[in-house]
């Protein structure tokens, strides 16, 4: 273990890697504080620039830009009330309070150094748990891999969106587009009405960019242009009494964000707000929360920041994606010739530890750079929209054709703008799109397999205990949440004449800020 | 926040979307079954896999068609996440005073953007309609702008898109969109082609190639 890790740094510090980590930090948090980038299009636009690089070092940059977008996220949520990120949602609710009572400085500086806590604790614990469970993963079967990819559609079908029968349909829809191409196992090719571009399937980088970058900015333009900000800024100075108060929820975010980021499928906006939940149960200022407590706060932060860096566990030793941004990163290793799995740890130990060394090295330059300068960041969002739009448009358009030189590949990206478009516009959830488009052909190699092993019977996946235990999981994830509406909405209507609806994350926030 | 008009056109538009997954369900179910569903020994053929995937999205997304031709707002079901930041939530306070909060998205949104709502004007005066309007304009030049590519070149092409973007949808001073666009442009031919050597096709000018 201290042979690896002492083998991580001496990559990780290396001129080449320091300087490349530094630029996808840096890069990460603009793109965090840019509403409209999130981490997601801001390493799917930036893939192709990595490819002409050193695998190790392409992929410390990309996955600087993705935790360094956590940090950023949590600028605009706290200084505007505007998430930049879907993790930091649940920071606007006590952090953009913190600002309005002129406290920014201390809600900054809390969020980076929870973030930075959890980030430490987290790889940590990452360093510790990877290896030995891609050990374990070693005796993972077809039918495991088929359960536990189901747990993963599963999870994110059920947490990403508000509507699980539109989470399930959008899976489906990636399953769909996934099947397009020549079949592993019997060579035919499927849906591609001859033409040859289509052999190779839908190349699903370019279907990043169209949905996460050209929707996206074609939803801007028609939701039309923000409200121009007003970051004034003072009191940067954090007090002793926030610190002391802030120790426990930072600790119980980072665990809680660790153990929700290992689920396939969950990811950091899950474990936000989990935290931000649990903390307001177990707190002792609980009843403060809502109003600009430190606590609500801390615990989000340093939960997505951890669960960010948990993601990595089932993306490097199960090669299942446990988020958006991470399947990106998996597409990522994937156009390096490197395919995660339990393997990886032993045929790819340079790369595997210098990525994981470049983490606490990334943490530590994101430390530095947020707690003086997350006001300078934030000066961004001056740049007028009307100039930054074209950018990201032609940016997205160039970075996709530099991936196959071919205008193939822009055309996709054309076309998945608009259905990225028209998802953002319709409330279509994209996470489980994405997901089901890389575990599509994973899943059908697991369940072709499957059906080998038991000679023509996939129900040897219910014989095999592990996979038994991983669909249980995965039914429960499913059926859980009506339940457990069901049981709270009796316990509501019982307490209160309120209304029965749960209140949408927006409308909490509009409440705790009058309340 | 919308209008009645609104919430009618958003309807169309789910009518529309969830007809053509529908559809598209059904066709990959067609041609699905003509690939094969298993092979000897009952073993999972080619076929199998869209046929299922295809089948279920044509009836998730026909029982959806349905639900939004009845008029019925689909069920917001809420994900575990929201429950249980809803059950630790403090009770919803007093009279709002203030409504320009811009609102964070559900978990589902990549982020949330501060826009304005549906019917109201933006911070340039412009309506939603104005907007929509852009909005087509904007995908026009940008499919124009890669037609245009093996013509006068991806440089070129996207200078003129970025210039028309920036001048004449939004509005910006000329000169300033000029400097700004010929600086995107710059960059991206310093960073793609002289860095990463990527052959940009050069158009019949041949123009950064």
């Amino acid at each position: 273990m201290l042979d690896n890790l002492v083998l991580g740094f001496s990559t990780a510090l290396s001129t080449e890697n320091l300087l490349w980590c530094f630029v996808g930090v840096l890069i990460g948090t603009v793109v965090g504080v840019l509403p409209g980038l999130g981490s997601t299009t801001g390493v799917a636009v930036l893939l192709p620039l990595t490819l002409s690089l050193d695998p190790v070092t392409g992929l410390i940059m990309l996955a600087g830009i993705y935790y360094g977008s956590q940090y950023g996220g949590t600028i605009t949520s706290v200084l505007i009330s505007t998430p930049g990120e879907a993790s930091s949602v649940v920071t606007t609710l006590d952090g953009y309070q913190m600002a309005r009572q002129g406290r920014a400085g201390a809600a900054l500086a809390i969020s980076a150094i929870g973030s930075f806590v959890a980030a430490i604790i987290s790889l940590g614990l990452l360093v510790a748990l990877a290896p030995p469970f891609a050990k374990f993963a070693l005796d993972f079967g077809p039918p495991e891999m088929l359960a536990v990819m189901v747990l993963g559609l599963a999870t994110i079908i059920s947490f990403a969106g508000d509507n699980r029968k539109l989470g399930l349909l959008m899976a489906l829809v990636g399953l769909l587009v996934a099947t397009v191409g020549v079949e592993p196992g019997s060579g035919t090719s499927r849906f591609t009405f001859g033409s040859i571009y289509l052999l190779g399937g839908i190349p699903f980088v370019e279907v990043m960019i169209g949905l996460f970058a050209v929707g996206e900015v074609l939803y801007q333009i028609r939701e039309g242009a923000a409200a121009p900000i007003k970051a004034g800024f003072r009191e940067l100075m954090i007090s002793k009494a926030d610190l002391k108060r802030s120790t426990g929820p930072i600790l119980r975010g980072s665990f809680l964000g660790f153990l929700f980021g290992i689920l396939p499928g969950a990811g950091s906006t899950l474990a936000s707000f989990m935290a931000y939940g649990i903390e307001k149960r177990v707190s002792k200022r609980g009843h403060e929360f809502g109003t600009g407590a430190i606590e609500g706060v801390a615990a989000p932060e340093s939960a997505n920041n951890a669960a960010a860096n948990a993601n990595f566990v089932p993306t490097l030793t199960l090669g299942i994606p446990g988020g958006a941004t991470t399947a990106v990163l998996l597409g990522a290793f994937m156009i390096n010739g490197i395919q995660p799995g339990p393997l990886l740890f032993d045929e790819q130990p340079v790369l595997v530890w210098g990525l994981l060394a470049s983490f606490f090295i990334g943490n530590v330059i994101l430390l530095v750079l947020n707690l003086p300068l997350a006001p300078v960041f934030a000066q961004i969002l001056r740049v007028p929209y009307g100039y930054m739009y074209p950018l990201i448009l032609v940016t997205s358009l160039v970075g996709a054709y530099s991936i196959s030189n071919s205008m193939f590949s822009v055309w996709i990206v054309l076309i998945f703008g608009i259905i990225g478009y028209f998802m953002k516009r319709l409330d279509l959830p994209m996470a489980p799109l994405v997901l089901g488009l890389v575990l599509g052909p994973l899943f059908e190699k697991a369940l072709v397999q499957t059906s080998a092993i038991g000679d023509g019977n996939i129900g040897i996946v219910f014989t095999r205990p592990l996979a038994l235990v991983v669909i249980s999981l995965a039914i429960i994830q499913i059926v859980a949440p009506s339940i457990m509406a069901r049981l709270l909405r009796r316990r509501n209507t019982s307490r209160t004449r309120k209304t029965e609806e749960i209140p949408a994350a927006d409308e909490r926030a509009k409440e705790s800020t009058h309340g | 926040m919308t209008a009645p008009s609104a919430k009618q056109g958003i309807a169309v538009e789910q009518a529309v979307v969830y007809g053509l997954l529908t559809a598209l369900g059904l066709i990959t179910l067609v041609i699905a079954l003509g690939y094969g569903l298993f092979l000897e020994d009952f073993r999972i053929g080619p076929g199998l896999v869209p046929a299922v995937v295809g089948g279920l999205t044509a009836l998730v997304a026909g029982w959806e068609l349905i639900a939004t031709l009845r008029g019925q707002r689909t069920p917001h079901d809420k994900g575990l996440a929201e429950i249980v930041a809803a059950a630790a939530d403090a009770p919803p306070g007093g009279a709002s005073t203030e409504d320009d909060l811009p609102g964070g998205s559900l978990p589902s949104g990549e982020q949330a953007g501060a826009g304005a709502d549906d019917d109201g004007l933006d911070i340039f005066g412009r309506t939603a309609a104005m907007r929509g309007r852009q909005l087509v304009i904007v995908f026009v030049a940008l499919t124009l702008a890669v037609v245009l590519v093996p013509l006068i070149g991806f440089l070129v092409s996207f200078f003129f898109l970025s210039f028309f973007i920036s001048a004449v949808v939004e509005r910006r001073s000329w000169i300033a969109s000029a400097i700004v666009s010929f600086a995107v442009v710059a960059a991206i031919y310093v960073v793609f082609v002289l860095f990463l050597h990527v052959p940009l096709p050069t158009g019949l000018i041949g123009i950064g190639g």
